[in-house]
């Protein structure tokens, strides 16, 4: 687990980005979402993963522009369901978090 | 937890997007939705198991095989990277470590200046791709770019601070102890023993070099033919195409980008 902590801690602020960098790891500007983002010719991609409510968002994209709309189509999706889980308390305080992956 | 599902039926209705989306909640595969083709050409459509290239999305596992050489022992965050190279990328500062590649803060140059003006289809590759045959082939690109600030001193989004490890870390049980990279006269110290990491710790690069991409997988010959579909016209295989950052011209916040 201190592998893992090592990799995902928040090390820096990318405001140019938006996001904040861990290592091998985008992480979300507020929240614990870890993010996996590539863009190369005839590739656009970003996973989103939320350990605590175990989710994952992945968008793949076999064109090089194609897939930033949608991305970010989904990346307001899931700050709205981030959002409505902190409103109804999901999960549950003190409740297990070590969910599936 | 749930996903606004009609939201994301919505954004795909109104977008040109090209790919697979796939929704997970606590370990399970949810939802999936597939659009356009996954051979523009032939008209192929696409299909929830397509292959499709996650360019520098592979940096965590590249992070991960490092981490692992940590975790045995084999090396440290805190080593200086000269003890891997030798002899080799000179001009890379003898302060910079291991933990400094993996966050982007070695200040080393970049074969790709993501500060620079270029566009995702540039050619940047300096050598024939035919050549780029094993990960080592790729350590002369990333030779010859100036330090360009101090180790540490701040965050700068750098494919070669990937590069490097995969490269001249991934091991190889020919030679197991000293490597010697193709070009070079010099012995590198490379690493104790074989490296076990998985020789796919090959860096995709978040923005990078398409054609480094597939010449670094570890079986380049096998890795064409079932190469990644892609839906725009492949490069002439001499052509070395590149990319970089996306530029955010509109202000907007990348977290929830808008479209261009």
């Amino acid at each position: 687990m201190d592998t893992v902590a090592a990799m995902t801690r928040p090390r820096h602020d990318v405001p140019g980005e938006g996001l904040r960098y861990a290592m091998g790891f985008w992480v979300h500007p507020t929240r614990d979402v870890l993010i996996l983002e590539g863009y190369d010719a005839g590739a656009s991609f970003r996973s989103s993963h939320a350990p605590v409510h175990g989710l994952t968002l992945s968008v793949l994209g076999n064109s090089s522009e194609g897939a930033w709309p949608v991305i970010g189509a989904v990346a307001g999706l899931l700050d709205a369901a981030l959002q409505h889980a902190d409103e109804v308390g999901d999960p549950p305080s003190g409740a297990d978090v070590d969910r599936p992956r | 937890m749930d996903i606004n599902l009609t939201g994301l039926d919505g954004a795909l209705a109104q977008r040109s997007f090209t790919g697979v989306i796939a929704v997970y909640a606590d370990g399970r595969r949810v939802a999936e939705r597939c659009a356009g083709y996954r051979h523009r050409a032939h008209r192929v459509p696409m299909t929830v198991d397509t292959r499709i290239a996650v360019a520098s999305g592979s940096k965590a596992f590249t992070a991960l095989a490092v981490m692992r050489l940590v975790d045995d022992g084999r090396l440290r965050l805190d080593q200086p990277v000269r003890e891997m190279l030798g002899a080799d990328l000179p001009l890379i500062d003898a302060a910079v470590t291991v933990e400094h590649l993996l966050t982007h803060t070695s200040g080393i140059g970049d074969y790709l200046d993501e500060d620079g003006d270029w566009e995702v289809s540039d050619h940047v590759l300096t050598v024939p791709v035919h050549t780029l045959t094993t990960a080592e082939a790729f350590l002369p690109l990333l030779d010859g770019h100036a330090q360009r600030s101090r180790p540490g001193e701040r965050f700068s989004y750098c494919n070669s601070g990937y590069m490097i490890p995969a490269s001249s870390w991934s091991g190889s049980p020919a030679t197991p102890t000293t490597r010697r990279s193709p070009g070079s006269s010099s012995n590198r110290p490379g690493l104790p023993g074989r490296v076990s990491c998985p020789s796919t710790s090959s860096p995709r690069m978040r923005r990078s070099a398409t054609s480094m991409t597939r010449a670094t997988s570890p079986t380049p010959s096998t890795y064409r033919s079932s190469a990644t579909p892609t839906a725009e016209h492949s490069p002439p295989p001499t052509t070395c195409t590149s990319s970089g950052r996306r530029s955010w011209t509109d202000g907007s916040s990348p977290w929830t980008p808008s479209p261009r």
